[in-house]
C-alpha cells in the first residue's frame, strides 16, 4: 500500500514536471499562448506528487512497513522516532525523495512569486520550464534506478533479499529491519544536517533556471539576477548552515576531535559554496556597475554543475568516504545528467555570449569593483584548488593505475594563504569606494581598525600565543570585524546627528536601510569569527592519550580528571557502556562527563560518542577508545575557543537571511525602482 | 574594418581554443568518472597482494575433514572472512553464492572463513541465506589463525587468489556482485585486477 501510494506520487510528479517543462519552454517564446491556470496545475501536480511520495515514505517508516524494501533495509522497529523520520533521507533512495520535495518547494515558490503579475513574463516561464526539466530528471531517478518504493518480494528474518520495481508485486515483509547505519542514529544533528544542505544545494537550481532562461532568450541586463537574488541568498544561507552543522556533527559524533577532513564529499559541498559566494559578490558588481555580465552566467552554471557533481560523487560510490553510498546504477544516470548540464549550458552560453557580455568598464583596480574582482579571483581559485585535490586521485588512478590520496597537507598549504588573502579582501573591500578609491579615504577608514588589530595581536603574543598563524589569523579576523563595527558606528553617528535621533535607533535604521550591504557585513563578521576560531583551536589545541584505573586522577590542560567508574545501560535500540569522569578546576568540580561506546543492535562495531564540555574559553573533549575490567583508555583534547567556529557559521548564515528578509523602508523616490524587483 | 581583421581572427581563435579546452576538460572528466564504475574504491592495497596464499589447514564448518588453501591451487579463489553477527556480511552473502554458482564451471572456488563466531550460529546463518554450491567451502578458524595470516582488519573482508595461489586483490567491507564479477573476469583473463 505504502509502495503503491508513493509510486503514484512519483508518477504524478513526473507527468506534471514534464507538462511544466513543455509549458514553460513554450512560454519562453510565446508567453501569451500559455494560460497561467495551466501552469498552476502543473506546479500543483509536481508539489502534490513530491509531497505524496515523501509522506508515503515517512508514514511507511513510522508504521514499520517492511514490505517496502527501503524500509526493511534501513529502519527497525526499535529505531527511535526522530531517527525513523531521518531514515527517510539517510540512505540513497530516500535522499533523492527529499531532494525532489525540496525542488518542488522551490518550484512552487518561484511560481507563486510571479503568477499574479498581468504582464507576459517569458523569463519566468522559461525558468519554470527549466525547473520542470530538472524535476523530470530527479523524479525519473526515483521511478527507475533509485526507487525508494521497491516492493520486497523475498524477505529474510532481518531485511529484504530481493526487491521488485513493480509496485503491485506480491510483497513479503521481514519481521525486523537492521536499523539505520549506527553513525547516523547517534546524534540528532544528523536529522538536521542533510535537509539544510539539500535546501542549499537545490536552491541553486533557481538562479540557474533563470540564467538558462535568460540565455535562451538572449536577454542581457541584470533582470534575471535581481529576480533570483532572494533564492540565491536563501540557498547560500542554508548551504552555509548545512556545512557548518555537518562539521559540528562530525566533531560531536566521530570522536576524532576534528570537524573537517577535506573528505571528498565535504569538498563537494564546499566547492558550490565557494562559487556561490563568488556569484553573490559579482552579482552586486553587475547590479551596481553593469560589469561582469558574462562572468555571472559562468558562475551560476558552475555552481549548479558543482551541486550535481557533489551529488554524483556522493551517490555514485566511485569514491570511498564517510558519506558515500554503495555503487548502484544511479551513478551512470547522474553522470549523464552532469554531462548534459555542462555541455548544454556551456554551449548555450557560448552561442549567446555576444548578446549578454558587457564591455569591461573598470576605472581602476583600486576601487570596490577591483576588490570584488580580487575576491572573485580568490574564491574561484580556491574552488579550483579544492576541485583539483578532490579529483586528482581519480585521474591519477585512471592514468597510471596507482592509488594515492591527496591529504590534508595539500589542502591546508593552499587553503591557508588563500583564506588570509580572502580575509584581507573582506576587510578592505566593503570600505573601498566604487570607481576610484583615493588612498587617503581608505587610510582614514582603516586607521583605527588597524590599531585595534595590532593591539589584539600584541595582546595575543603577551598572553603566550606565539604561533605565527594564530597571531596572523586573530589579527586578520579582528581587523575585519573592527572595520565593520567602525563603518557601522560612523554611518550611524552621522545619521544620528543629521536626523537628531538617538544613536541606538540610528544603528538599526542604518542597517535596515541597506539590508543587502549590512547582511553581507553580518556574514563577514561570521566568517571572521570562524577564522579566529579555526586559527586558535587548530594551533593551540592539545591532545593526549591516557589509561585510567578507577579512582585514578590525571592532569590535563589545567584540569584534574578523575575516573569515577563505569556504567552500562540498555536502551531500546542500543547498548551503552561508558565511564564517568569528573572534571575539577582549581579544586572545584565543574562537571562530570560521560564518554560512551554505543553498540547498536545488529552491528558489532561500537560507535564511540565523545563527551564534550563546552565553555566560552574552550572545549574539553573526551573520547573513549577502550573500556573493560575497570580500566578505561581516553583520547583527551583541549580546543580553546572552538565554539567560535559554530557561532561564526551561524552568524554568517544569518547574515544571508538578514539580507533576504529585512525589507528596505520604501522612500518616495525609490518606489518606482522597487516596484519592479519586489518579490 | 580591414585593420580590425587580424584582431578579430585572433579573438576567434581564442574563442575556439576555449571551446576545445572546455570540451576536452568535460570529456576527460566523464571518461575518468566512467572508468570508476564497477571498480570498487574499497579494493585496497594490501601488503599481502603479490604474496602466496598462507598454507594453513582449517577444519570444515560441517562434517569431518579439513581444507588447505594450497590444495586448491589451480583454482581461482575468493576467500571471504565473515561472521553471523556481522550485518554487512548478511548483505553481501547472496552476491557471493550467486557468483559461486555462475563461475563454477570456470574453475572458481569460494572459501568462507568464519571469524570469531560460533559454528552453530554460522550454520543457522547459512541455512537462512543459502550455502551456495559444492564449490563454496566453509571453514572454521579457531584462534583466528587464518585471519591473522591474512591480516584481516574487520569483517567482512574478501581476498582474491589466482590459479597460481598468489593473492591478487583485497576488498574491505561488503562486496557487491559487480565488483566480484569484474575482478574475477580480470583474473580469469590473466590480468592483475586494478585496485
Amino acid at each position: 500500500m505504502t509502495a503503491l501510494v508513493g509510486y503514484l506520487g512519483i508518477m504524478l510528479a513526473i507527468a506534471s514536471a514534464f507538462i511544466l517543462a513543455l509549458l514553460g519552454l513554450r512560454g519562453l517564446y510565446d508567453p501569451q499562448r500559455v494560460p497561467r491556470r495551466y501552469l498552476d496545475r502543473a506546479v500543483v501536480g509536481v508539489v502534490a506528487g513530491a509531497g505524496l511520495a515523501f509522506f508515503a515514505l515517512e508514514v511507511g517508516l513510522l508504521i514499520d512497513d517492511f514490505s517496502v524494501a527501503y524500509i526493511a533495509d534501513h529502519s527497525a522497529t526499535t529505531t527511535p522516532f526522530v531517527y525513523k523520520l531521518a531514515t527517510g533521507w539517510a540512505a540513497l533512495e530516500g535522499s533523492i525523495v527529499l531532494w525532489g520535495l525540496v525542488l518542488a518547494g522551490f518550484t512552487l515558490s518561484v511560481h507563486l512569486a510571479y503568477r499574479r503579475s498581468d504582464e507576459p513574463d517569458p523569463l519566468w516561464m522559461g525558468a519554470l520550464g527549466v525547473l520542470g526539466l530538472i524535476s523530470v530528471f530527479f523524479f525519473g531517478l526515483m521511478a527507475t534506478v533509485s526507487n525508494p518504493f521497491q516492493v520486497c518480494v523475498e524477505a529474510a528474518t532481518v531485511g529484504c533479499i530481493e526487491a521488485s520495481n513493480i509496485p503491485w508485486a506480491a510483497s513479503m515483509a521481514s519481521l525486523e529491519g537492521p536499523g539505520p547505519n549506527p553513525l547516523l542514529q547517534n546524534h540528532p544533528l544528523m536529522a538536521v544536517h542533510p535537509p539544510l544542505l539539500y535546501v542549499g544545494y537545490v536552491g541553486m537550481s533557481v538562479p540557474f533556471a533563470f540564467a538558462i532562461s535568460a540565455l535562451l532568450r538572449g536577454e542581457s541586463g541584470d533582470n534575471w539576477l535581481r529576480r533570483t537574488r532572494s533564492w540565491t541568498l536563501v540557498a547560500w544561507s542554508f548551504l552555509t548552515a548545512g556545512i557548518v552543522i555537518g562539521g559540528l556533527w562530525s566533531y560531536e559524533v566521530l570522536g576524532w576531535g576534528g570537524y573537517w577532513a577535506w573528505d571528498p564529499v565535504e569538498n563537494a559541498s564546499f566547492m558550490p559554496w565557494l562559487v556561490a559566494t563568488a556569484f553573490i559578490h559579482s552579482a552586486v558588481v553587475q547590479q551596481r556597475r553593469g560589469m561582469l555580465q558574462a562572468w555571472n552566467f559562468v558562475l551560476v552554471i558552475a555552481t549548479f554543475a558543482l551541486t550535481i557533481l557533489g551529488t554524483f560523487l556522493t551517490r555514485s560510490g566511485i569514491i570511498a568516504s564517510v558519506h558515500s553510498f554503495t555503487q548502484s546504477p544511479i551513478g551512470p544516470a547522474l553522470l549523464w545528467f552532469l554531462t548534459v548540464v555542462l555541455v548544454g549550458s556551456l554551449a548555450l552560453f557560448a552561442t549567446r555570449i555576444h548578446l549578454v557580455a558587457s564591455a569591461p568598464r573598470l576605472n581602476s583596480l583600486a576601487s570596490r569593483e577591483g576588490a570584488f574582482l580580487f575576491n572573485n579571483l580568490l574564491l574561484t581559485v580556491f574552488a579550483f584548488v579544492v576541485l583539483t585535490g578532490t579529483l586528482y586521485p581519480m585521474f591519477a588512478e585512471a592514468i597510471s593505475g596507482t592509488q594515492l590520496g591527496v591529504g590534508r597537507p595539500f589542502f591546508d598549504r593552499l587553503a591557508i594563504p588563500i583564506s588570509f588573502a580572502l580575509l584581507l579582501a573582506m576587510g578592505l573591500g566593503p570600505i573601498t569606494p566604487y570607481r576610484q578609491a583615493r588612498a587617503s579615504v581608505v587610510w582614514e577608514r582603516i586607521r583605527t581598525p588597524l590599531r585595534v588589530a595590532l593591539a589584539v595581536g600584541a595582546g595575543a603574543v603577551l598572553l603566550g600565543y606565539r604561533t605565527g598563524y594564530l597571531v596572523a589569523g586573530v589579527m586578520a579576523g579582528t581587523l575585519v570585524i573592527s572595520m565593520i563595527v567602525r563603518h557601522l558606528w560612523v554611518t550611524a553617528r552621522r545619521a544620528s546627528v543629521k536626523q537628531g535621533t538617538p544613536m541606538w535607533r540610528s544603528l538599526g535604521r542604518v542597517m535596515r536601510n541597506d539590508p543587502g550591504f549590512w547582511g553581507g557585513q553580518i556574514s563577514h563578521v561570521g566568517v571572521a569569527l570562524l577564522a579566529i576560531g579555526i586559527a586558535i583551536s587548530a594551533n593551540q589545541g592539545v591532545e593526549t592519550q591516557v589509561t585510567l584505573e578507577p579512582g585514578q586522577t590525571v592532569e590535563f590542560a589545567g584540569r584534574e580528571l578523575t575516573h569515577l567508574g563505569e556504567f552500562a545501560r540498555q536502551e531500546p535500540n542500543r547498548t551503552v557502556v561508558g565511564a564517568r569522569v569528573e572534571i575539577q578546576e582549581d579544586g572545584r568540580v565543574v562537571s562530570v562527563l560521560e564518554p560512551r561506546l554505543n553498540t547498536y543492535f545488529r552491528s558489532n562495531q561500537p560507535v564511540a560518542t565523545p563527551a564534550v564540555d563546552t565553555r566560552l574559553r574552550g572545549d574539553l573533549y573526551l573520547s573513549l577508545t577502550s573500556i573493560g575490567s575497570g580500566r578505561i583508555s581516553l583520547d583527551l583534547f583541549w580546543f580553546p575557543f572552538i565554539s567560535l567556529i559554530w557561532v561564526g557559521g551561524v552568524v554568517a548564515a544569518a547574515g544571508g537571511l538578514f539580507a533576504r528578509v529585512v525589507r528596505k523602508p520604501v522612500r518616495v523616490g525609490a518606489v518606482a525602482r522597487e516596484a519592479g524587483e519586489d518579490v | 574594418m580591414i585593420e580590425d581583421s587580424p584582431r578579430k581572427s585572433r579573438k576567434q581563435l581564442l574563442r575556439w581554443a576555449t571551446v576545445v579546452g572546455v570540451a576536452v576538460a568535460i570529456g576527460s572528466l566523464v571518461l575518468v568518472f566512467n572508468s570508476r564504475f564497477g571498480v570498487d574504491p574499497r579494493l585496497v592495497d594490501s601488503p599481502l597482494v603479490g604474496e602466496p596464499v598462507p598454507a594453513i589447514e582449517l577444519e570444515l564448518l560441517t562434517g569431518d575433514g579439513s581444507l588447505d588453501f594450497t590444495d586448491l591451487k589451480g583454482q581461482v579463489l575468493i576467500v571471504n572472512f565473515w561472521a553471523s553477527w556481522c550485518f554487512p556480511c548478511r548483505g553481501e552473502h547472496p552476491a557471493l553464492t550467486a557468483v559461486a554458482n555462475d563461475y563454477r564451471d570456470r574453475g572458481v572456488s569460494l572459501v568462507g572463513v568464519i571469524y570469531q563466531d560460533r559454528s552453530a550460529e554460522a550454520v543457522d546463518f547459512l541455512d537462512e541465506l543459502g550455502w551456495g554450491g559444492d564449490n563454496y567451502h566453509y571453514v572454521q578458524d579457531p584462534g583466528s589463525r587464518a585471519a591473522v595470516e591474512f591480516g584481516v582488519f574487520g569483517v567482512p573482508e574478501t581476498y582474491f587468489v589466482d590459479a597460481d595461489g598468489i593473492i591478487v586483490g583485497k576488498v574491505q567491507g561488503a562486496v557487491t556482485s559487480g565488483v566480484l564479477r569484474s575482478t574475477l573476469n580480470q583474473i580469469l583473463a590473466g590480468e592483475l585486477p586494478a585496485p
